[in-house]
């Protein structure tokens, strides 16, 4: 290894023997994955024995439209593994500059030589790289196993599994999720970096000043302007990772609400939509924004000294 | 010998509180210094000082860093324990080596391995699975197996019993400490540190109030046990401090003629507890 790289790696490293919950929380969901898989198989089986499936019927199904039922499929089934993601990261970046405060062992952490700018960019690093890397890790796992217990049930019911297996197909969802996953740690970079600000700021409650100071920003503005544009642009934010996810791009929560758009249930992301998607100023004002906060962030943990 | 830490009017305010008032002083290289005072005096203000760990008025040279600039590249030839008990629970023996060796250059793993080897850690076992003694024995490990020039204690045994107490400073003497690495030793338990001291220094209320070397205060400081009848000399001599023994007076001496106070009755070194209890009690009189 670069010896020069290697104190960033260890920082790096840390933070995942912390943070276990990265990587089983992940486990645990593929293994709900492979026995929904094992069910489904058995439904197959049990379908095939009992004269329920019409198999001439499945097997053009399968033909005709196999590669977008298999893209949809993986899209929509790392959906599951992309909630605990960003779940996990929100309570990790809550937490990870107050913890050590609290337990004191940022006293062993500060009497190495590592600066406070690298160990903060370390778990800045872990939110938006590490932690997707770890996901899309064990999902791609995952979906392997799983490929092979659905080529294994059709081989069983007699059907030749090979002609729906579009290998393309399978790597092109995966290659766009790699890429949705890029997008998503950028466009909730604002969200971390702020998350992150308050736990270097909190003595003890990190929660308490993630929760209320925008809310009391909210409430101002209400009282003052009588608008919600801060309300409104929060919602907003949040509302565009389901954009993202069904690939349209631009459309707000009160479109959402409206249902002006049809339902089209294969509408899913593509290479092409999560491009689109990065192209937003919304997307870059963001970053600015988080790249502010973690710059508040690295100045706290610089010169807050209450131990 | 060349001087390690350069302090010239150091000073820093807590609000209205005064925890370091313009202190000047110097230590030298190869020196174990003990750091005494009581609680709120402004020792851990100064450590932090050194360490680069909190903002100062004056100037302080840490061998030729400015801490408050360069605290990362200071900490490469500074280690330093603020407590033994700040080991984070979850990380794992094998995992603390492993990333002390990363980030820092100084480090030599298997001096660390040759340490944990003497104590009853497992590699695979938990900061939160060992014992307080055992999480001591790891710090002082890791801490052991850096080359520095410099080592800071602040309260290192606060919270240990006593065996463990006494196999800190042991070990750290043996194996850790050559004749020219500095030691700079803050705590309570002076009686445990006394004997391994090469310089003392006080504070009080963020001053420094003695600052000399182990012989000097052989030489300044005396303790005699004096016969009533005697007294009234003793008291000529203005004592520093003077308290009833079995009957007798045991006085106190700063400065004062070896030879002089011979005449007097029995003369003692005093320990440094002694030394500081007069201190500080003629500060408060």
């Amino acid at each position: 290894m670069n010896t020069a790289m290697k104190p960033y790696v260890a920082l790096g490293k840390r933070e995942i023997w912390e943070h276990r919950s990265f990587w089983i929380v992940q486990f645990v969901i593929g293994c709900i994955s492979v026995l929904l898989s094992l069910l489904a198989a058995g439904a197959l089986i049990y379908g095939r024995y009992y004269g329920y499936l019409d198999i001439p019927g499945y097997i053009e199904r399968l033909g005709t439209n196999g590669a977008e039922i298999i893209r949809s499929f993986i899209i929509g089934s790392a959906t599951l593994f992309n909630v605990a993601l960003v779940a996990l990261v929100c309570l990790y970046s809550i937490d990870t500059l107050n913890a050590d405060r609290r337990d004191r062992s940022v006293l062993f952490w500060r009497s190495l030589p590592v600066s406070d700018t690298a160990t903060v960019l370390s778990k800045l690093f872990t939110a938006m790289v590490t932690a997707p890397a770890i996901m899309l890790a064990f999902f791609i796992a995952f979906q392997i196993v799983n490929g092979v217990v659905m080529v294994i049930a059709n081989a069983a019911i007699g059907v030749n599994p090979f002609p729906m297996m579009h290998p393309l197909a399978v790597l092109l969802a995966f290659i766009t999720l790699a890429w949705a996953l890029i997008a998503q740690s950028l466009w909730l970079m604002p969200f971390y970096g702020w998350f992150m600000l308050c736990s270097a700021w909190a003595k003890r409650n990190a929660w308490g000043w993630v929760i209320l100071v925008p809310l009391g920003a909210m409430l101002l503005e209400v009282i003052v302007f009588q608008t919600g544009y801060f309300a409104r642009m929060i919602g907003r934010h949040i509302a565009g990772l389901v954009n993202l996810m069904v690939g349209r791009n631009g459309i707000t929560i009160h479109d959402m609400a409206s249902a002006a758009a049809p339902a089209n249930d294969s509408h899913l992301m593509t290479l092409e939509s999560v491009s689109l998607f990065m192209l937003q100023p919304e997307m870059w004002i963001g970053v600015a924004i988080g790249a502010v906060f973690i710059g508040g962030a690295i100045w706290l943990r610089r010169h807050r000294f209450e131990f | 010998m060349s001087v390690l830490v350069k302090a010239r009017g150091l000073g820093k305010s807590y609000g209205s509180l005064r925890a370091l008032d313009n202190v000047d002083f110097d230590i030298e290289e190869g020196c174990i210094v003990g750091l005494i005072g009581p609680n709120g005096a402004g020792k851990t203000t100064a450590l932090k000082a050194i360490l680069g760990l909190t903002e100062f008025e004056g100037e302080l040279d840490v061998f030729g860093h400015d801490p408050r600039i360069s605290r990362h590249r200071l900490l490469n030839d500074v280690s330093f324990i603020a407590d033994v008990a700040v080991l984070p629970r979850w990380l794992k023996v094998s995992n603390a080596v492993e990333f002390v060796e990363a980030v820092h250059p100084r480090f030599n793993r298997e001096r660390a391995m040759h340490f944990l080897e003497r104590t009853k850690i497992r590699q695979r076992s938990k900061v939160g699975e060992l014992s307080k003694g055992m999480v001591t024995q790891l710090h002082l490990a890791l801490i052991m197996a850096i080359d520095a020039k410099l080592l800071v204690l602040d309260e290192p045994t606060l919270g240990l019993d006593i065996l463990y107490r006494k196999e800190f400073y042991t070990t750290l003497l043996n194996d850790y400490f050559d004749g020219k690495r500095t030691i700079i030793v803050t705590t309570h338990q002076v009686e445990e540190i006394e004997k391994i001291l090469t310089h003392l220094m006080f504070i009080n209320n963020g001053r420094v109030t003695l600052n000399l070397s182990m012989e000097e205060v052989a030489e300044q400081y005396a303790e005699v046990l004096v016969n009533p009848d005697k007294a009234a000399v003793a008291q000529t001599l203005k004592p520093l401090y003077e308290r009833d023994v079995f009957g007798k007076k045991l006085y106190l001496f700063e400065g004062v003629e070896r030879d002089k106070l011979a005449e007097l009755g029995e003369l003692h070194t005093p320990s440094v507890a002694d030394i500081f209890v007069a201190k500080m009690k003629g500060a408060a009189q």
